[in-house]
């Protein structure tokens, strides 16, 4: 009788204890069908995060995915720099790039351009790629690096100042979305267009 | 009556409480020996390598994937049953049957463990230790009580009383050692599954040498610095899958079911699929979101089981067009059955540049089809094959607007010099791949800011299945110029310069680098 009694308690002790570890296996096997999870729009700042769609390849999290020229061409807001690195021939250049920092001049930027020059710029290439270029940073850099002065693509420096959620390039032109996460670059958009030689 | 209704319970409960000592026993030893080795595992395997095939058949229609879980749990019923049975017989009075029943089930499981390919006799234990558990808790169970019954004893006795344990008694230790064998079993198993996970089962298996191996060829590539290698290592193969947890199964209780619209369904072991005769070939793989210029493109060479020789075991039925996989952790790749049967060398592939899957790579068994994109042929983690038609299932990617037709475009990208790199001015190597797989590459040309096409150098290759290597010396002037290059494949279709995005059927479109010379 004694001995029946340890038997259950002990038998009833080792099957909870078999019981409670089977889901942890089970779970170290699971699989998801899921892509990677998202990266929440919460690493993002700026007044004009909230342009940029909320879903599909043009959303935040649409983005992170694609390398940065696709990842722009999803996203209404960056329609006119897209037409322009096609122009310039740079959409393969930009998305096989190992890691860089772009500045994107969004819609507005380029629409506040006198039209006469947008179309005359549109048309030279090699001015074209120079300007693209000059927007364009070696290496991700991520808000806590993005203050001082860089070496563009094009070879000449611009220089970023602000702090926070708040940066502008070279004194002008402000970042109305900044640290948006592309596969292979790390995009701030800004609201006009910067000037090499100015 | 009622008293032969209480022995009847009381040998039933005595059978199974000697059952649960036997798999409690052999899967705490199993921890030493290997999951090889535990009992019902080594039972099924010898099951499967001698169902008939009417048997199969009936299964895996009726179970569908789930036929292994069938299986064992119908081992499992059985052997309880026949414990069962086996108590019930032997109750009271003959306890050398109980024994002697345990003694048999330790001997069958042991040499079916002990018999098993790579197998050796310690494999046995498990099932020898189980055995004598069993034996032995049978005989507690089965013995005379030491202790005078209460009541009237001597002859005024009931018959047979004298030899058994009280019933209350009987009963709680049968519930006990039940109880203390299924938690024993239990944390065996879980015992198992840490000590033997699936990298010692990967370091175990041995790739037989291959039948047939494409012949290595000098001068497949150029010495130029950063350039592709001709053969991709593992580490720096291109991965694309869907899984969040790479799966991670081992070889011992792997399985591959055959089945759909082909005359002999069938199951393969891992250990079955060693044994067939193993091809290796080199084989360009491109994923289908490799965007033009793209890193989701690679070259190794396989090992594996040629598509055909498989597909000949278990006959495909006519109409059927379409090879639906699936995988371990539920992505479905649908092929092309004809391509696996028209002479291109498409395999079940076990072993990469030489050694097994790597577990990113699909470990243990995945498919590989020459000339297809990843989601129309290569599925990974590899546990079923059904045949039938496009018509009747849609696999993953198709569900969700990729194009049936999966076949990969020829393509050439750039991989040196980089996106906007600086360079001097004079000689700069331009190098880089070209791809049609099935066909081959004839020809490489390069142009410089929209100028006129120059021919490249092309390396060696061992087959119109892999890429091709190409070089081509640039005499660079300072500037910032755009370098373009485009592939004539041995067809002699020249690469088209339209430009398509990835999706739905791949990316098409000639790669250009901007750099800038001074």
């Amino acid at each position: 009788m004694k001995i029946n009694r340890t038997l259950v308690a002990s038998a009833s002790a080792l099957l909870m204890a078999g019981v409670s570890l089977m889901p942890a296996s089970a779970m170290a096997q699971s699989k998801s069908m899921n892509d990677a999870p998202p990266v929440t729009s919460a690493t993002d700042f700026g007044p004009a995060c909230g342009a940029v769609p909320k879903a599909g390849a043009g959303s935040f999290a649409g983005m992170t995915k694609a390398p940065v020229a696709t990842a722009a061409s999803h996203n209404p807001v960056l329609s006119t720099l897209v037409s322009a690195v096609e122009k310039a021939g740079l959409v393969d250049t930009l998305n096989n790039a190992k890691a860089l920092t772009v500045f994107a001049p969004d819609n507005a930027a380029f629409a506040a351009v006198p039209k006469a020059a947008l179309h005359a710029l549109l048309a030279n290439k090699a001015a074209l790629t120079k300007l693209l270029e000059y927007h364009v940073v070696a290496g991700r850099l991520g808000p806590a690096a993005l203050v001082g002065v860089h070496k563009t693509i094009e070879g000449e420096t611009l220089s970023v100042a602000g702090s926070g959620a708040s940066f502008n390039v070279n004194g002008t032109s402000q970042v109305v979305c900044g640290n948006v996460q592309t596969a292979n670059a790390t995009v701030y958009i800004i609201n006009s267009v910067l000037n090499p030689s100015a | 009556m009622r008293t032969q209704a209480r022995q009847a319970v009381a040998g039933a409960a005595s059978g199974t409480a000697s059952l649960a000592a036997f798999f409690g026993a052999s899967e705490l030893l199993a921890i030493a020996t290997g999951p090889g080795s535990q009992p019902a595992i080594a039972f099924g395997q010898v099951v499967i390598a001698h169902t008939p095939e009417w048997l199969k058949n009936f299964a895996i229609s009726h179970f569908g994937e789930d036929d292994k879980l069938a299986l064992s749990i119908g081992i499992y019923v059985i052997f309880a049953a026949l414990a069962a049975l086996t108590g019930v017989l032997a109750w009271p009075g003959r306890r050398w049957l109980g024994v002697s029943a345990a003694f048999v089930l330790g001997a069958v499981t042991g040499l079916s463990a002990a018999a098993q390919p790579s197998s050796s006799a310690s494999q046995a234990l498990p099932s020898a230790i189980g055995a004598l558990a069993a034996a032995a808790a049978f005989s507690a169970l089965c013995r005379p009580a030491k202790a005078p019954l209460a009541g009237p004893a001597g002859p005024n006795a009931p018959a047979g009383a004298a030899n058994v344990l009280p019933r209350r008694q009987l009963l709680a230790g049968a519930g006990s050692l039940i109880a203390l064998g299924a938690a024993t079993y239990v944390l065996g198993r879980e015992a198992l599954a840490r000590a033997y996970n699936a990298a010692a089962s990967r370091a175990a298996v041995r790739l037989p040498r291959p039948f047939s191996a494409t012949p290595k060829v000098a001068g497949t590539s150029f010495d130029v610095p950063g350039l592709a290698p001709y053969i991709t290592p593992n580490k720096d193969f291109y991965r694309v899958d869907t899984a969040l947890v790479v799966p991670e199964l081992s070889t011992e209780n792997y399985s591959l079911t055959v089945h759909g619209m082909v005359e002999r369904p069938a199951i393969f072991s891992f250990d079955d699929l060693l044994r067939m005769p193993l091809f290796e070939r080199a084989i360009t793989m491109v994923c289908v979101s490799n965007p033009v210029g793209g890193p989701y493109v690679g070259n190794a060479r396989w090992l594996g089981v040629p598509l055909a020789h498989l597909l000949s075991l278990v006959r495909p039925k006519p109409g059927a067009d379409q090879l639906f996989m699936t995988s371990s952790d539920g992505m479905t790749i649908g092929a092309d059955l004809k391509a696996a049967t028209d002479g291109r060398p498409a395999m079940l592939a076990v072993g990469m540049n030489g050694e097994p899957l790597p577990f990113e790579h699909g470990f243990p068994v995945r498919a590989i089809i020459p000339g297809f994109y990843g989601y129309a042929s290569a599925c990974k983690w590899l546990v079923d094959i059904e045949v039938t038609t496009y018509a009747a299932k849609k696999a993953y990617w198709v569900k969700r607007g990729y194009a049936l037709d999966g076949r990969v475009k020829l393509e050439s990208k750039i991989d040196t010099p980089a996106s906007f790199a600086q360079l001097k001015a004079g000689p700069v190597s331009v190098a880089g791949s070209a791809w049609h797989p099935g066909v081959g590459i004839r020809k490489v040309q390069v142009s410089v800011d929209d100028g006129p096409w120059h021919d490249a150098s092309l390396a060696a290759v061992e087959s119109v299945d892999t890429w091709r290597l190409w070089r081509w010396e640039w005499h660079a002037a300072p500037g910032s110029h755009s370098l373009k290059v485009r592939a004539v494949d041995n067809n002699g279709r020249v690469q088209t310069a339209a430009s398509a995005p990835v999706y739905p059927n791949g990316a098409s479109g000639l790669q250009s680098v901007v750099v800038t010379v001074t």
